[in-house]
């Protein structure tokens, strides 16, 4: 949950969504299409998750569930996600932009941030934003993907009810970013102090992402372990 | 693309993010049509010119009037 809070696509496909917004109709409607891009990344987040609970749900009748392989993978992937998050989550500094010294570019590729901020000047309505929101978690999902699992797979060894509401919880803390940043916008801050405020809190985010995939890696390796 | 155009694109940004950033209509396109003339002063000699050749030199001329439009209009394309 605190790992996907502290991921930067989504809140930066929102800010550039909502400034444009703000720039092209009136605050009224630019607000009214700001919740519509965070039910999009609820929605997103929500069938994910369920998808995922039902991959899962077809190996929990297995004898050892979770078996001693699919944890070792998860290690794999969670010790790799927590090297590539610090050293390659921002985009190192490149000549090109060398002049611009502090910047959040991040891992996609140039051609598809193009498109995504293109789409994103380009929403006319609600539909279009809640597709816009869809979109913004779908590019996440290389980081998230593995924490979707991860956490399917804790909620079969609780009751259901509590459960039901972990998922919950998982949606509302993974878009708190998005309610913080339509705040800001709000009460007055522009797309320059959030983003000077951004650049600033950059390695802490990068920190934060990277240890807490590390944490994860070394619960499962103690879990391995202690069966 | 051809630097006419180029020039038009940045001015109808300028003018976008000006309304986002709540700056007066009036005051802002004072500004902006300074800025772009300041910028294209300075490009006159090039033979060339690149969107971020053109976003450099704006977005200095426009730190003279508002950094916050100066800000958003540099770093726009490296917020994601």
């Amino acid at each position: 949950m605190v790992i996907q809070a502290f991921m930067q696509l989504t809140p930066g496909i929102f800010m550039i969504f909502y400034h444009h917004s703000l720039g092209k109709t009136s605050n009224k409607k630019a607000d009214d299409r700001s919740l519509s891009f965070i039910l999009g990344a609820e929605i997103c987040i929500a069938i994910i998750f369920l998808a995922i609970y039902i991959i899962v749900s077809f190996f929990v009748n297995e004898k050892d569930f979770p078996s001693n392989i699919f944890l070792w993978i998860m290690f794999g992937i969670f010790l790799l996600e927590a090297i590539i998050t610090f050293f390659f989550y921002f985009r190192p500094r490149s000549k090109k932009i060398a002049k611009s010294k502090n910047t959040t570019i991040l891992f996609i590729p140039r051609h598809i941030t193009e498109n995504l901020i293109y789409h994103a000047e380009q929403t006319k309505n609600r539909s279009d934003t809640i597709v816009l929101g869809m979109v913004a978690c779908v590019f996440e999902l290389i980081f998230t993907l593995p924490l979707y699992i991860i956490s399917s797979v804790a909620i079969f060894n609780i009751s259901i009810n509590v459960g039901f509401v972990f998922i919950v919880a998982y949606i509302i803390i993974a878009t708190i970013p998005l309610f913080t940043i339509r705040t800001l916008f709000r009460t007055g801050h522009n797309l320059a102090e959030i983003q000077r405020s951004r650049v600033r809190k950059k390695t802490f985010f990068r920190l934060v992402i990277s240890i807490s995939f590390l944490l994860l890696a070394i619960l499962i390796f103690t879990t391995i372990i202690t069966r | 693309m051809d630097n006419q155009k180029l020039f038009k694109t940045a001015e109808s940004n300028l003018k976008i993010h000006a309304k986002a950033l709540d700056i007066a209509p009036a005051a802002a396109n004072i500004f902006i049509k300074k800025s772009l003339k300041a910028a294209e002063k300075s490009l006159k000699k090039r033979k060339i010119i690149t969107k971020s050749d053109l976003t450099r030199a704006v977005a200095k001329e426009l730190n003279k009037y508002n950094p916050d439009l100066a800000y958003v209009f540099e770093n726009y394309d490296k917020i994601i």
